[in-house]
């Protein structure tokens, strides 16, 4: 497909995609929290890690619109920040987790034999921590933080895209055009990229969607744990642990953080659940 | 049957080697980890002895294992106790909510799957499936939030935080148990009663439903005998597999509630680099996982004779 048609076939999806309910509403929220994280530096009223003394665990009002913390921080302007911290996790770690799967698994599936038995079964043993274990076993070796929990939030991802990359590789490369790419002699990295690659497309998409609302909730619970982003850089994770002590003084302080995180992932899920019903023609007729 | 469990080995046997690299992939020097931090240069000299620190790494890994396998999980680098007491110390709590938050998932899971199922597109019908959507995107140390915020601090009903054993004081347990099992099972029964609904769904479109109405079958019975039992099949190997989401679930929950249970052993021993106890933790987790795996698999074959393991 060229440049041009790209273009044209995504805007005719995002047209389908606006046309189901929940893909409106989800794209509707998810649009809203991420305009307001990226702009962040130019909406909040305070820096994120300003104290203003004597404004400590101050309530909801004009000057402060979710409350302050313990500090006297101003807990709006930290959670629009802490909302870059979910979303660059979420987002990034699915990315590198799509890549190396991906490559993984048309590798595997193209290949076989040994390369697949020993790719495989790399993923049968991560796939054999319940993942949040997984995420406690990167950071027992590596120390807590944003960026090992975004790694690890990426290993226990690649599996997953790894399996759908090669069953695909392994169901098309039967298939008729395949043969012929190859008959009229183009290379096997040819055929892989651009005859079967294609073809995992919807799948994979359809993984990344429902993959990246999850990653943002493991990237939250980590720094509930006290595992990912560490204090004093809010996140929404570190900030509801920290909100834990307090609950009796100021519960506001452990209901906004928790809010945008659930309105974002909630998002998520309805887009996800929208764009999967497009891309397999068989839910088609659900909504 | 055998080959399955044989076919397990293998995975077991890889992911001791990922638990036990641990120790060794983290920066610093391993007899620290093992002896403790204020241990003498002499006590660290007999860890080394000890684990054949100063031996090729696979033989490490065979004095480890051997260990292991003889039930010796170590000891704790920050108390000095045996780990295997550390860990049976804290797994009846862990049990405890785990088990409770199985039955409340699955009691929710079915109540908010089945209805929707039987009437597509009512009223029922949307409102269960925001409560799968909200249940299933709701974090779930945030819910437990809620409920402390909205059971403790505002109507004061439930204590807060805490455990009592179920055979000290059974009613007291309760109170303790209600906020941490509800947050754990409402936060799994997003999942599983999507997965329960659209396999009822499914069922109820078989040629077989079709044949039991057209023989003339009451509808009560159509569903309870022929459809429910069917499409229930699947919901165990789901729900068996909930059991990964549930350990997951109750480590975060146990943090929330301050519940002493695994999971906060474990967090206790990352936070004070306590190896023995961090790997001990996790290669018992990802036993418990590995064997519920086994089981589901069994039960599927067991409730479902049209399946069999190896034909897949």
């Amino acid at each position: 497909m060229d440049n041009d048609n790209v273009g044209r076939s995504s805007r005719a999806f995002l047209k389908r995609l606006l046309r189901i309910r929940s893909g409106r509403f989800g794209l509707l929220l998810v649009l809203v929290l991420v305009l307001l994280s990226l702009l962040a530096p130019l909406v909040v009223p305070f820096p994120p890690l300003e104290m203003n003394r004597g404004d400590e665990f101050a309530p909801p009002s004009a000057r402060y619109i979710f409350g302050t913390d313990q500090f006297g921080r101003d807990i709006f302007s930290r959670v629009l920040y802490g909302g870059r911290i979910s979303l660059l996790v979420g987002f990034g770690s699915i990315g590198v987790a799509a890549l190396i799967g991906v490559g993984s698994g048309l590798l595997a599936g193209y290949l076989l034999g040994m390369v697949d038995t020993a790719v495989m079964r790399l993923w049968d043993v991560l796939l054999a921590f319940p993942n949040i274990f997984l995420g406690i076993a990167v950071v027992a070796v590596l120390g807590p933080g944003s960026l090992v929990s975004a790694l690890a939030i990426a290993i226990m991802n690649m599996p997953h895209f790894s399996r759908i990359a090669r069953a695909a590789v392994i169901a098309e490369k039967q298939k008729e055009y395949v043969e012929a790419s190859r008959a009229i002699g183009a290379s096997s990295g040819r055929i892989v990229i651009m005859s079967i690659l294609p073809n995992t497309i919807p799948p994979l998409l359809a993984q990344i969607a429902t993959a990246i609302p999850r990653a943002i909730l493991l990237e939250a619970s980590l720094s509930f744990l006290g595992l990912g982003t560490q204090p004093p850089r809010p996140s929404w994770g570190n900030m509801l642990e920290d909100s834990r002590e307090f609950l009796r003084r100021a519960p506001w302080y452990g209901l906004f953080p928790g809010l945008a995180l659930f309105l974002l992932v909630l998002g998520l899920i309805f887009l996800s659940n929208a764009i999967r019903d497009l891309l397999d023609p068989t839910r088609q007729n659900i909504e | 049957m055998l080959r399955r469990v044989i076919e397990l080995l293998p995975v077991l046997f890889l992911a001791s080697i990922a638990v036990f690299l641990l120790l060794h992939l983290a920066p610093g020097d391993p007899s620290y980890f093992i002896a403790g931090r204020d241990a003498t240069p002499e006590v660290r000299e007999a860890v080394r002895q000890r684990m054949g620190l100063d031996k090729p790494l696979h033989v490490q890994y065979l004095i480890w294992l051997g260990d292991i396998l003889q039930g010796n999980l170590g000891d704790s680098a920050l108390s000095g106790h045996p780990v295997s007491e550390l860990i049976l110390a804290r797994l009846p709590a862990t049990l405890h909510l785990t088990v409770a938050g199985f039955i409340v998932t699955i009691l929710l899971s079915l109540l908010a799957g089945i209805p929707g199922a039987l009437r597509p597109n009512s009223k029922m019908d949307h409102v269960l499936s925001t409560y799968s959507a909200v249940a299933f995107g709701i974090p779930v140390f945030w819910l437990g939030i809620l409920f402390i915020l909205l059971f403790s601090v505002r109507l004061r009903w439930l204590p807060p935080s805490g455990y009592v054993g179920f055979l000290e004081d059974p009613l007291r347990s309760l109170r303790f148990l209600l906020m941490p099992a509800f947050t754990l099972g409402i936060a799994n029964s997003g999942v599983l009663s999507r997965f329960i609904k659209f396999s009822v769904l499914e069922t109820l479109q078989q040629d077989y439903i079709r044949t039991a109405r057209s023989k003339g079958l009451a509808e009560r019975v159509v569903i309870r005998r022929h459809a429910l039992r069917n499409a229930l099949i699947p919901v165990v190997t789901v729900a068996a597999l909930m059991v990964g989401r549930l350990l997951g679930g109750a480590v975060v929950i146990e943090v929330v509630f301050a519940w002493p249970g695994l999971g906060r052993l474990l967090l206790e021993g990352i936070n004070n680099r306590d190896y023995p106890v961090v790997q001990a933790t996790l290669l018992f987790v990802v036993l418990i996982f590995v064997i519920v795996n086994l089981i589901t698999d069994f039960l599927y074959v067991y409730l479902d004779p049209r399946v069999q393991l190896h034909r897949r």
